[in-house]
């Protein structure tokens, strides 16, 4: 019954955003590919974060595995809802003139085929999670690379080439540290709504100042990856590559929205995260992980709205119909064992 | 004057020093120990350390002296190199960054030193004989005869 209320929840997600995807409003596939760009990576990253915590034996993951384990099934949303995407190929460049590789069936038929094996990836890992059995170490690995894979397509398919011929080899494990990134974040939100108790409360506090201590970590090392791109294409100045940059960088509107995705990603948690009882704070913590997020989504918006217009009423509905997905499936009292 | 209670276990030693704590802070006035013990160094002192102050500045000033040595030594030698200004903040970033790290790191090592009263070369004698002894031990304020 579980599964079938989880399934009805996805096809009315996937329906509804199909339908305003149908809207002459909606930008023909932008703002989907942007929405499909955010989520597929908050929903990848935090069975990843899962993944790698069975691995390290972080114990901190208790209070939030069950609910980013809970995650599995919009991944299958996200595989359904690509090939959507198939008449609007004409948002890429390289569709005037395709390659082997970069050839419109041959792009939504490996993307659906990758997105599809990582969601099954994901659910056999789900399912060895919950019932802690022996073989989730082998289960998580397998994840992990099934995550990295497809967060490389992501990176490289549908959000690089929409600047090709501009490339990056850096930009496949940008986005899979950006995608546990936004995964920790989450996880801080959802420490912060779990029901907690008088006894869990001190562990609480301690899982706390874990999680802050590696969103602090974890933006360093973004900043760090973030600058390793910068400083390469600033310092070669080639006129194929610093194109990518001078429109996001240095160019309105997005120079303003560039400052504040940086600042709301690597400034803020770096500058709160410096002082030992803030990350002690719920609020403090929840605070800083909601601007990481929001940061995030709009570091993506930026990544796709200089080369193709993106709706953003669009973008912001599909977005709050994916935000209330997930709320449902956090909060519906389900394993994901049920989950389709 | 003071005297000292030795105890053969840490069990028995981590129990009368927290007795001895929670009856009169200011009785211990050392504790010995064969190897370091973090719950008594703890229960020694529960404010949180000064280090970070050490790395904190450190690390400021690493961040600082980076920029300046950059900056001073181009004005020093100006070679236009690749187009770019003079003062190119970006490429100095690193220069900056690692020297960071390394004040950072130099100062949380001697601030640690200081913070730890180290180095003290008469200790370095005794506990030579007191690993032979391997007890633990408890040095208290003697009650005024």
């Amino acid at each position: 019954m579980k599964a079938v209320e989880t399934a009805i929840a996805l096809l009315l997600t996937a329906g509804l955003v199909l339908i305003i995807e149908q809207a002459t409003w909606s930008g023909g596939g932008a703002s989907l590919l942007c929405t499909l760009t955010i989520w597929s990576s908050i929903a990848q990253g935090a069975l990843a974060l899962v993944a790698a915590c069975e691995l390290t034996r972080a114990r901190w993951i208790q209070y939030v595995r069950t609910d980013l384990l809970r995650f599995t099934p919009m991944l299958l949303l996200t595989a359904l809802l690509f090939p959507a995407l198939g008449p609007s190929l004409s948002i890429y460049p390289w569709s005037q003139a395709p390659t082997f590789w970069l050839s419109p069936d041959f792009f939504i038929l490996r993307n659906c085929a990758l997105s599809l094996l990582c969601w099954l990836a994901a659910r056999t890992f789900a399912l060895h999670s919950n019932r802690r059995s022996a073989q989730t170490g082998f289960f998580a690995v397998v994840y992990l690379f099934a995550f990295i894979l497809c967060q490389s397509f992501i990176a490289f398919d549908w959000v690089m080439s929409l600047d090709y011929p501009w490339r990056s080899t850096l930009f496949g494990l940008y986005f899979a540290i950006e995608a546990l990134l936004a995964a920790i974040a989450l996880s801080a939100l959802l420490l912060a709504i779990s029901r907690r108790s008088p006894t869990t409360e001190p562990s609480t506090l301690e899982a706390r100042r874990d999680l802050a201590t590696l969103l602090f970590g974890f933006s360093i090392l973004w900043a760090g990856l973030f600058f390793s791109q910068f400083l390469v294409i600033w310092y070669g100045n080639l006129p194929e590559e610093r194109g990518f940059l001078f429109i996001r960088g240095w160019t309105a509107p997005y120079q303003g929205w560039a400052l504040l995705f940086l600042a709301g990603i690597f400034l803020l948690p770096f500058g709160v995260f410096l002082s030992r009882r803030a990350k002690e704070i719920s609020g403090v913590v929840s605070a800083v992980a909601a601007v990481v997020l929001g940061a995030f989504a709009l570091e993506r918006w930026i990544f796709i709205a200089p080369q193709v217009a993106v709706s953003v009423p669009a973008l912001l509905l599909e977005s709050l119909l994916f935000a209330a997905l997930s709320l449902y499936l956090v909060t519906a009292d389900r394993a994901p064992a049920a989950s389709p | 004057m003071s005297r000292i209670e030795r105890f053969r276990s840490k069990e028995e030693f981590l129990d009368a020093l927290r007795s001895n704590l929670d009856e009169d802070r200011e009785s211990v006035i050392d504790i010995l120990m064969p190897y370091p013990l973090p719950e008594a160094q703890q229960l020694m002192n529960p404010e949180p350390s000064q280090l970070k102050v050490f790395a904190f500045t450190g690390a400021l000033c690493g961040f600082a002296f980076g920029l300046f040595l950059t900056i001073y030594s181009v004005l020093s030698w100006p070679l236009i190199i690749g187009g770019k200004p003079l003062i190119s903040i970006p490429p100095f970033l690193i220069i900056a960054y690692t020297l960071t790290i390394l004040f950072g790191a130099l100062a949380s090592f001697f601030g640690f030193l200081w913070l730890s009263r180290l180095p003290r070369i008469p200790a370095l004698f005794a506990a030579e004989q007191w690993e032979e002894d391997g007890r633990f031990a408890i040095v208290l304020k003697a009650d005024e005869p």
